[in-house]
């Protein structure tokens, strides 16, 4: 990932190697203090709380020590929640990532220099999630949407659907709306990836005799399934981490039936003003997602290596 | 998947790539379209394609209301901050990692990836706490700096895979011919790594242009709310005016659709070539 730099910059450090260099470490400084003061102080501060008695913000607490998190632990909110994210979380990756994939590898040929359908097909990424959330509730509106009105139409459905209303169809609806949002930007960098297949090997392939779903496993897997693997685990992160489409269209209901792990962590700290106790749930939750990621990630460079 | 073999060949994929565009585009044809019908047809129980009779009704109604330009150019203040902001810092580290004699500096675009598939949503509480000591709740401030942390570990991972690939003999010969590492990389570096820079550019105006869950967390001030605040007050209004509604997202997002139309394709080339590259 960080492997080739100049043979000119190894000499020159080799020169001298004892002074510190300044210049550079003034430069990269703003960006360190933005990760340290975003991202590893909040971190920090999440374990620290999760161990205090503390309720409100700024008041202060005392140590309790795990008490914070027997109480998540054992509370089954937070395990359904936890549950519910996982559902979320394979359902998003994998209809984002198929969708995508798909498409990307029907519409290739017919989008080779045209980035501007790229463009459009991009929309729905660049539109704020709150205009998501009132194109998911105005298209299945169960009185004047347009979708039951044409399912109807067709004979599909009798009574009118509630997308987001009813507890069995609320998470599934909600999958489908967020995939909607995503899988655009997933298509673009596999289409881009599928570009840089040179037209030579499928064309040498076909005049060795391979059929479309040979050379499909003999050429495009391999050379793209980097880039898969890749788009998966950041997608399954990224669905991981949603929680305005969500809060804004269902915040969590009806009943509990689309309440994830994000929206536990953001209610117990700012509706029922619990800090700590989110704070044990959140650190919890970061613990779950670090193991996935690394076993994700070394599954995945591992089979690179072995593959190539 | 040879296009010059068959009919069928060069149909099908034309028919899914029609069927794609109108996966993506009906839907927020339809929120606009919406927009410019009247109550009656907004809400009769067969909608229609096309309106039967256009009304700019719901938009006069919006802008009595008062507070759309205000949101406007709140968000386009958060957004241009954020941008500039992120560009600012996110440049000279990436030269500074790369072109600098720092040992473990060189770990930072491993340490900027991971950074950015974090799950920041789990840290709305603690960076909330952050800023509140630093008194910046409710402030610009507070938000511009929670984007520019959303946006700067992906543009600094984007930027250092640009230069990663800039041909050595380039900068060699630059070096031969006097310049020191600080100019090569101002005159060779920043030019090669162009697209990488429109594509942040792009990708930070999305990221901020569209955020919601910590600027409603951080901002209480209706004078300070920006478009997706403002169009998530009328959603969670008890009885929605679908009329008022779907006039304010269409105006949400128009300036941003009329943005990415102008950089997009900018955007889809640095990303592309950036995310293979790394």
């Amino acid at each position: 990932m960080h492997g080739s730099r100049g043979t000119g910059v190894v000499a020159f450090s080799l020169r001298k190697p004892e002074r510190v260099d300044w210049p550079s470490l003034v430069l990269v400084l703003p960006f360190i203090i933005v990760l340290l003061v975003f991202i590893l102080l909040p971190v920090v501060l999440t374990v620290r709380y999760a161990f205090l008695s503390q309720t409100m913000i700024g008041t202060g607490g005392d140590f309790v020590g795990l008490r914070q998190f027997r109480t998540v632990v054992g509370d089954p909110l937070f395990w359904h929640s936890l549950a519910r994210s996982l559902r979320w979380v394979v359902g998003n990756a994998v209809i984002q990532t198929l969708v995508a994939f798909f498409f990307a590898l029907i519409v290739n040929r017919k989008l080779s220099k045209t980035a501007g359908v790229q463009v459009l097909i991009l929309l729905p990424w660049i539109i704020p999630a709150v205009a998501v959330a009132v194109i998911g509730t105005w298209l299945t509106n169960s009185s004047y949407g347009v979708l039951n009105s044409l399912l109807a139409s067709v004979g599909v459905i009798e009574t009118a659907i509630n997308a987001f209303g009813d507890p069995d169809l609320a998470l599934s609806s909600l999958t489908v709306l967020n995939s909607w949002r995503w899988f655009p930007f997933f298509f673009v960098v596999i289409l881009g990836a599928l570009k840089t297949i040179s037209n030579e090997l499928y064309e040498q392939s076909a005049v060795d005799g391979a059929n479309g779903f040979e050379r499909f496993r003999s050429i495009t897997m391999p050379l793209i399934g980097r880039i898969l693997g890749i788009v998966g685990m950041i997608g399954t992160l990224w669905s991981f981490n949603i929680f305005d489409t969500i809060f804004l269209i269902t915040r969590g209901g009806p009943g509990e039936s689309t309440f994830t792990a994000p929206l536990y962590v953001y209610e117990t700290a700012f509706r029922q003003f619990q800090m700590a106790r989110s704070s044990a749930a959140s650190f919890i939750v970061m613990l779950l997602l670090v193991v996935f990621a690394v076993v994700f990630y070394k599954n995945l460079v591992e089979r690179a290596y072995s593959a190539g | 998947m040879s296009s010059n073999r068959s009919p069928f060949h060069r149909v099908v994929p034309s028919l899914f790539l029609a069927l794609l565009i109108l996966i993506v585009v009906f839907p927020i044809y339809w929120v606009i379209v919406s927009s410019f019908k009247t109550p009656q047809e907004i809400l009769s129980q067969a909608p229609s394609l096309v309106p039967r009779s256009i009304t700019t009704e719901n938009y006069r109604e919006l802008f009595d209301q008062g507070s759309y330009l205000r949101q406007l150019v709140n968000s386009v203040a958060y957004t241009a901050l954020t941008t500039g902001i992120t560009i600012a810092i996110v440049l000279p580290a990436a030269l500074g990692s790369y072109r600098g004699n720092i040992r473990w500096l060189r770990k930072l675009k491993f340490v900027a990836i991971m950074a950015f598939v974090f799950p920041t949503t789990l840290l709305v509480v603690p960076i909330y706490q952050i800023l509140n000591a630093l008194r910046l709740v409710g402030t610009i401030w507070s938000v511009v700096l929670v984007n520019v942390s959303l946006t700067a570990p992906f543009s600094f991972w984007l930027v250092e895979g640009f230069f990663d690939v800039v041909p050595k003999e380039l900068e060699e010969s630059a070096r031969i011919d006097g310049a020191n590492r600080w100019k090569t990389a101002l005159y060779i570096l920043l030019p090669l790594a162009t697209p990488g820079i429109a594509t942040i550019s792009v990708f930070t105006f999305v990221t901020a242009w569209t955020e919601y869950t910590f600027s409603s967390a951080l901002v209480l001030d209706n004078n300070m709310k920006t478009l997706p605040l403002g169009l998530a007050d009328i959603l969670a209004s008890y009885n929605i005016d679908w009329g008022l509604l779907t006039s304010y997202t269409t105006l949400a997002m128009i300036p941003g659709i009329v943005f990415f139309a102008l950089a997009g394709k900018l955007f889809i080339g640095g990303l592309v070539e950036g995310a293979l590259k790394s």
